[in-house]
């Protein structure tokens, strides 16, 4: 239901002022005035000439391309945005092996070999020590010292 | 944006396409010159992608990026000025879409209204860009000025005045071309 009454003064300046700024699109108004001028849409065929004067610029300034193409910057812009975490330099980028699981296992064989290698070769040299000195022993043991033995010259 | 921080290529594609053209077409409005308006979105992104590991969530990345530009695009301007250079590159934007044959007296009053925006003073032809083009808040095209909500009103308020009185001359062969 329109109102043929004309607004009065300080609506009028107000609304004329709002419309000159944002123009008539309900969406470019201020959040605070927007239901306010919205009333007065409804309620004033007045306040209805005032937005459809204000729609002409509107109007004309949809025309106007606002947007250039810009296909060709794409991939230079792209160029120079963040690289992934896992491509940024890093001591893992020397790493030759997939997963660390592989050469992790093949050290832990190897170590555990060791260990037991180390444990077990002690009684080993112990032992061939031990038969190596009952050996010559026995050898001295049984040879005679008394006309041959090599004292070398005493002075 | 944490996407972007980590490097995954399809979010950093998707946020160049949404914000390229728009940023682009601020720049240029702003500087009236092509190639400078490019590399001030060049710039923009680049500041972008740097910032983006300490981005915070509550930043809005459309208005951050015009922000960017629209402080890029004042240097460039009192760069140029300082100078003493002339524009050589002086552009408008191309309208891709108005080529045609029979949209030749379209083509004409766009360019007579693109005109009209390029005589306006910076500040409102920036203003009229960020509110009807990008279709912008006023607080937030005022933060993107640094400047109040009243001195945005202010600089809308001339420059669609000075828009409507450049082209009141033309206003019934304009007028028919909107149909």
């Amino acid at each position: 239901m329109t109102d043929q009454t004309p607004l009065n003064q300080q609506d009028k300046e107000q609304l004329q002022f709002l419309l000159d700024c944002y123009g008539a699109y309900e969406h470019h108004w201020p959040e605070e005035n927007r239901a306010w001028m919205l009333q007065l849409m409804e309620v004033s065929t007045e306040a209805q000439q005032l937005r459809e004067h204000a729609s002409e610029l509107d109007n004309l300034l949809d025309l106007t391309p606002s947007e250039p193409d810009t296909n060709h910057l794409m991939d230079a812009i792209l160029a120079t945005s963040p690289v992934p975490i896992n491509k940024e330099f890093s001591i893992w980028n020397f790493w030759p092996y997939e997963s660390i699981w592989r050469p992790l296992s093949a050290l832990t064989t190897a170590g555990a070999f060791g260990l037991m290698l180390g444990t077990s070769s002690p009684n080993w040299i112990y032992n061939q020590d031990n038969i190596e000195l009952q050996e010559a022993y026995v050898a001295f043991s049984e040879v005679s010292f008394s006309s041959d033995f090599l004292e070398g010259e005493i002075n | 944006m944490a996407q972007v921080a980590q490097g995954d290529a399809v979010a950093c594609r998707l946020l160049v396409q949404r914000h390229l053209s728009p940023l682009v077409g601020l720049a240029l409005r702003m500087t009236r010159n092509n190639s400078e308006a490019e590399d001030i979105a060049q710039e923009a992104f680049v500041r972008l992608w740097k910032q983006s590991k300490n981005w915070q969530p509550k930043a809005k990345i459309s208005t951050w990026l015009y922000r960017v530009a629209h402080n890029l695009s004042i240097d460039a301007i009192r760069r140029r000025e300082r100078q003493g250079v002339a524009s050589s590159d002086m552009t408008e934007i191309e309208d891709t879409t108005t080529n045609q044959s029979g949209m030749r007296h379209k083509q004409d009053v766009t360019n007579q209204v693109q005109a009209a925006i390029s005589s306006l003073p910076e500040r409102q032809r920036t203003a009229i860009t960020l509110v009807h083009h990008r279709d912008l808040s006023n607080k937030e095209a005022a933060n993107i000025m640094d400047i109040s909500v009243d001195a945005l009103e202010s600089l809308l308020a001339r420059g669609r005045r000075g828009l409507r009185k450049v082209l009141e001359d033309q206003r019934e062969d304009l007028l028919g071309a909107q149909l």
